[in-house]
């Protein structure tokens, strides 16, 4: 290897963004599928791994994205289904209180007639997200403009090729 | 002579638990098999149904650690600042959040609450009657990259010498007097990469004196490294703090006197640690300097064996680590 061929290497192994606790990613493998109801089918889900070190407040997601076989999804048809709710992935800030623990399933649902054709789909996701914590302090907004670590979240990628299974 | 009390946080467990890969069971089995004096739980982490979890959940957890004849210690809980984008939480949501989960902690048999320095001093005195109430330490956890003399702590230790309470306290984490970086951070880098023979030389140079950074590049270079190395080094070796988060090395002069000083306030400690070495040692923490403090104090709280350092891929189990770490506490504390 050059220099700099291993410069970049060295690079790409110490500034991947730390998803802690996270090793396999954020989208689950194997777990596409179609949504269907009464035979008709309406759209695909697939979940997400755990994106911490422990469970996570919805409301840390500002930003979620999602291409299908390099086609980016519509925000306005896609949902996240977390203990038998479904919200809308642009409006999740606003529900503070919806905790994503360890131990609940937590998947995206995307809205789309005749859901995915069978065979294989690449799956990619881009999200930003705020640390659940962190140790810039204050109250309310006072002093927040120092909470780099909030003003700035994480942006993660994530890509998995899965195969549609069930109906 | 007195003994160190041990303590294991389940904290270390959390990639198995988080994966599925390991029950709560499962993994207090282990921690029993250790043979600590006590358990730490992270309630976001492993209480199913965090925040409010169920009273069956509650009874089931109680009957199994009781059953593993397991005594809980610690009940690790959180000031989540990031809940809300453009703000940090509001003093009713801090006091009555801690209040939530002091109550969780009591009912789950818990004595220790520890929390974080979001909390904020004002808070905490206000809460001060509900740990007496409720008759359980709370205590936040100085964290790096905090250090004794971060003024948020500053006033915390001002709220703790004018209360005088032992209700409130301090979890002092060692994250906060590093010395360097662990003998096993270079183990995710290829061997072919960089030189790591040399770096490692770096590593304990850096750790052990106040040669500066200029004149350790140079070396590299002088030595047969290159630029790759000069990047590693200073990515790895000589910090460990990204953004606000992380830690800073503070090689030769971690704050031992604010470390005296705050152990007034302690009733447990996070041991925390990457790797403890076949000869118990764990480069990059001076825990004989520590401990010998500790001794010196009369220090009769616990510490918790907590290991952070799987990322490092150390070639050796958790359990074995923690394992060492218990081995090299008591050696040390026996010979300090």
């Amino acid at each position: 290897m050059t220099l700099e061929e291993r410069l970049k290497k060295a690079r790409e192994i110490l500034e991947q963004p730390m998803i802690m606790g996270n090793p396999a990613g954020p989208i689950k493998a194997g777990s596409l599928q179609n949504h269907t109801v009464c035979g008709v089918t309406t759209g695909y889900t697939f979940q997400l791994n755990n994106l911490s070190y422990r469970g996570i407040w919805l409301s840390t997601f500002e930003d979620i994205r999602i291409a299908v076989d390099g086609k980016e999804v519509p925000q306005e048809y896609i949902v996240m289904e977390l203990k038998g709710m479904k919200l809308p992935i642009r409006d999740l800030g606003g529900h503070s209180e919806m905790f994503w623990g360890a131990e609940d399933v937590c998947s995206l649902l995307v809205y789309q007639i005749g859901g995915l054709p069978a065979g294989k789909h690449r799956i990619a996701m881009d999200f930003v997200r705020r640390n659940d914590f962190g140790h810039t302090v204050g109250n309310g907004t006072d002093g927040y403009e120092e909470a780099q670590e909030f003003l700035n979240p994480l942006h993660i990628h994530g890509e998995e090729e899965m195969e549609v299974v069930g109906k | 002579m007195s003994k160190l009390k041990h303590s294991v946080t389940l904290y270390g467990f959390g990639p198995e638990y988080m994966t599925g890969q390991q029950s709560l069971e499962d993994i207090l089995k282990q921690v029993k098999a250790i043979g600590a004096d006590g358990f730490e739980i992270v309630s976001p982490q492993m209480i199913n149904g965090h925040p409010n979890p169920s009273e069956e959940w509650i009874k089931r957890f109680v009957d199994l650690y009781q059953r593993l004849e397991m005594t809980p210690v610690c009940y690790s809980i959180y000031v989540d600042n990031g809940k809300h984008k453009g703000r940090f939480l509001t003093e009713d949501e801090r006091l009555t959040w801690t209040i939530n989960e002091m109550e969780y902690a009591k009912r789950m048999g818990f004595r220790i609450v520890r929390s974080q320095e979001g909390l904020l001093a004002g808070t905490m005195e206000k809460l001060l009657p509900y740990a007496e109430a409720l008759d359980l330490h709370l205590a936040v956890e100085l964290h790096g990259p905090h250090t004794p003399e971060s003024p948020v702590f500053r006033e915390f230790e001002r709220l703790y010498e004018r209360t005088q309470s032992p209700h409130l306290g301090f979890v002092m984490d060692f994250s906060s007097f590093l010395s360097g970086a662990p003998a096993t951070v270079l183990n995710p880098l290829p061997d072919e990469l960089c030189h790591k023979e040399l770096l490692h030389k770096i590593r304990r140079l850096y750790e052990t004196t106040e040669i500066p950074v200029e004149q350790l590049n140079q070396q590299i270079l002088d030595e047969g490294g290159d630029e790759v190395d000069i990047y590693v080094a200073q990515k790895k070796l000589y910090t460990d703090r990204h953004g606000k988060m992380g830690s800073d090395y503070f090689r030769t002069s971690p704050d031992y006197d604010g470390f005296r000083r705050y152990l007034k306030y302690s009733q447990y400690m996070h041991g925390k640690f990457f790797h403890v070495d076949e000869n118990l040692v764990s480069e990059g923490i001076d825990y004989p300097g520590f401990i010998r403090i500790m001794k010196e104090e009369n220090y009769r709280g616990f510490v918790a064996s907590e290991y952070e350092g799987g990322r490092h891929l150390p070639g050796i189990t958790q359990v074995e680590e923690i394992e060492r770490h218990i081995r090299m506490l008591d050696k040390l504390w026996e010979e300090a």
